[in-house]
């Protein structure tokens, strides 16, 4: 109200006449009913944080960013990725870390700042701006890619079950799926996400596994910095590998979640610094971990020519460095990590379709306030537990779809890109040259090795 | 407030500055988005450029900017749901109040009649179910 | 008779030979008094696209047709009056 009115007095003062109700977008600072009305409930954003509350908002966003960085670099795709490369090609992929914490932590800031600028979703600004056909293809891939990472996430944490408990993942499936379910139903997920987070934060085990191992510290180094092939591999399945490995690191929901996620917390210009330490943060750490998981497998599975079929094989390194202990941690943490991404995947489905629609959503209000919105995720884990229950083998599907997740990055990131480019929704905060060229390079790698990809799925058939 | 410029609007593109903005009520709910556009081509004198009279939103709206295959798909929705009647939602441009980045409504959204698909699964799906 | 945004987006553009100038990108309007919005051209062809796709300021001059050389809608086409090379570029 107050805005229209202010809106009308401007115009006034100026002499201008608007033609017809059309209002300049251009600056998204213009009307604070624009920020506002952008998120679900416009209630909610009464309550403007002072002192204390603003210290803790932003150590919320900072563990926000933080936390998705961790479970999103690592999760049951980063876990069986990153062994089995350590298990087929020793350190000749440890390299790959390098562009995948660039590219996270490149598209994540692009995606917080987006919102927060534009004070707008994602996929509503890509729709605005491409149209709806357009807009369609990243809505498409995003989605295809969602229901099947999901998949990955729910065998993910029944594999952990199985390994503490000997009992078929099969049993387990349901049940990891329906717990999710009541997570997102019961509005616990902030709590649980943090808490998955935190006990996601075991898998640091594999990290202190590669050191007691002793690698060659030297080696490791090098191969960080210096790509190299594979010496007694065939191309073909080295490169696959590092699509897969890429895909695992950048998985497309995690830009969606995040970047919802700071539109949900209301955050405002300055959480942009916020968003910018803790998208670098949570990417080093998860780049760490990775690196632990890949070398920790090098040590151990490399020499025994042993290949990762099982959740069970990815576990022998740390459990050959601590035992049984090391075993149960690993479990713990896979299934932890794996139930964070799980969540965070079905939030980005769920997301990036009412956004495209311009539906309700958010997952602070109830059900039956935004009936779509959890209708969508409802279908996306009846959808990833049935194809779960197939028995498809989740090692090879995990690999594949990771693979799959790296042929869709090109199509959330052009649309981001086009979006971080634009004055008209972002204002001041568009890219820099600096930001324009990292990503620019990033992007030109994944669509390389993503054209690479689709005959090298053929050729080896998703077997690595 | 500082950036209003009918210069800039001297020209309308339509696509780009009004389909497929988010649409809201006057309560600042969200209503869906400009899915279409309706325009009156003077029978009479078709050399007149043709006026804006109402934009165009809702499922169904959408699915026909897809073609068959879309509309099929979306009366199936619908008849999935057991929804009577479905219709485009059309909202007269003499109620649109104001675009900007949105597009803003002078009529609450259950005026519009937006609200079928998520009224029908709060109802008939949700309302078994604890916690909804 | 009305018509819809998208029954004429995307639909080809054929001058007075028959001869394609391309499909439809966006309608162009403008808004005579306060309230009414008149469409007064077609924005057609690919440069029309790449700019909608890209930036306003690349200013690729897409071809601009003005609704009074509208001569015919059929299901398919949009048919001018002017030939192709008389087409003005915004």
């Amino acid at each position: 109200m107050l805005e229209r009115r202010l809106i009308g007095v401007a115009l006034h003062r100026w002499g201008i006449d608007p033609p017809s109700p059309f209002v300049d977008p251009r600056n998204p600072y213009m009307s604070d009913a624009a920020r506002t009305s952008s998120t679900a409930l416009p209630t909610r954003h009464d309550d403007q944080p002072t002192g204390r509350g603003r210290g803790l908002r932003r150590l919320a966003g900072l563990a926000l960013g933080v936390l998705a960085g961790v479970g999103g670099f690592v999760d049951m795709g980063g876990v069986i990725t990153s062994s089995q490369a350590g298990a087929q090609f020793r350190y000749a992929l440890l390299w790959t870390v390098i562009p995948g914490i660039a590219g996270f932590a490149i598209y994540a800031e692009m995606s917080g700042r987006v919102v927060i600028a534009s004070g707008r979703a994602t996929f509503d600004l890509i729709r605005d701006r491409l149209g709806a056909r357009l807009s369609l293809l990243p809505l498409a891939a995003l989605s295809l890619v969602n229901v099947l990472t999901l998949v990955v996430e729910i065998c993910g944490m029944a594999l952990a079950v199985q390994l503490l408990t000997r009992v078929s993942y099969l049993v387990w499936v349901p049940l990891a799926a329906l717990a999710l379910v009541l997570v997102l139903w019961r509005a616990g997920f902030e709590a649980l996400d943090n808490a998955a987070a935190l006990c996601g934060l075991v898998i640091l085990i594999t990290v202190v596994a590669a050191v007691r191992l002793h690698p060659e510290w030297g080696q490791v180094g090098r191969s960080l910095f210096h790509p190299s092939p594979g010496e007694t591999h065939p191309a073909g399945l080295y490169l696959f590998s590092v699509v897969s490995l890429l895909g695992a690191y950048m998985t497309p929901y995690q830009f969606e979640f995040y970047s919802s996620g700071a539109l949900e917390q209301s955050w405002t210009g300055d959480d942009l610094v916020t968003n910018r330490s803790s998208a670098i943060v949570g990417t080093i750490f998860g780049g760490v971990i990775t690196i632990g998981l890949m070398v920790a497998a090098a040590q151990v599975l490399h020499p025994a020519h042993a290949q990762v079929r099982s959740l069970a094989d990815a576990a022998k390194p740390v459990a050959t460095a601590f035992g049984e202990v090391g075993l149960v941690l690993f479990g713990l943490g896979t299934f932890a990590v794996s139930a964070g991404a799980g969540l965070e995947t079905a939030l980005s489905g769920t997301y990036s379709v009412c956004q495209y629609f311009g539906w309700d959503w958010g997952k602070q209000p109830r059900p039956h306030q935004v009936p779509l919105f959890h209708l969508l995720y409802l279908v996306m884990f009846v959808l990833a537990a049935g194809i779960a229950l197939t028995g498809v083998d989740p090692i090879a599907l995990t690999i594949l779809t990771m693979a799959l997740a790296a042929v869709a990055l090109p199509f959330t990131f052009i649309p981001l890109l086009i979006v971080a480019n634009d004055r008209d929704y972002v204002g001041e905060q568009t890219n820099t040259r600096a930001i324009n060229a990292v990503a620019g390079i990033i992007l030109a790698l994944l669509i390389v090795v993503a054209v690479a990809a689709v005959p090298l799925l053929i050729v080896t058939g998703g077997e690595s | 407030m500082k950036a209003v410029s009918p210069e800039r609007y001297g020209r309308i593109e339509l696509g780009k500055h009004l389909v497929d903005k988010s649409l809201l009520d006057r309560d600042d709910l969200r209503c869906g988005k400009v899915d279409d556009l309706v325009l009156d081509l003077s029978d009479a004198d078709p050399g007149r450029p043709p006026e804006l009279v109402a934009l165009v939103t809702g499922p169904l709206a959408y699915a026909r900017t897809l073609g068959r295959v879309g509309t099929a798909l979306a009366r199936g929705i619908y008849r999935l749901l057991g929804i009577r009647d479905p219709h485009p939602v059309e909202v007269p441009w003499s109620r649109v109040r104001q675009v900007d980045v949105m597009v803003r409504l002078d009529l609450s959204r259950a005026e519009c009649d937006v609200n079928a698909v998520s009224d029908t699964v709060r109802d008939r799906l949700f309302a078994h179910l604890p916690g909804a | 008779m009305h018509l819809t945004y998208h029954q004429i987006v995307g639909r080809r553009v054929v001058d007075r030979d028959n001869r394609p100038v391309g499909r439809v990108v966006d309608l162009i309007a403008r808004s005579p008094d306060d309230r009414t919005i008149r469409v007064t051209g077609l924005l057609v062809g690919r440069r029309a696209l790449i700019q909608r796709i890209g930036r306003d300021r690349w200013n690729l001059h897409p071809v601009v047709v003005g609704w009074s050389e509208v001569a015919d809608l059929d299901d398919e086409h949009i048919r001018l009056r002017t030939r192709r090379d008389d087409l003005r570029r915004g």
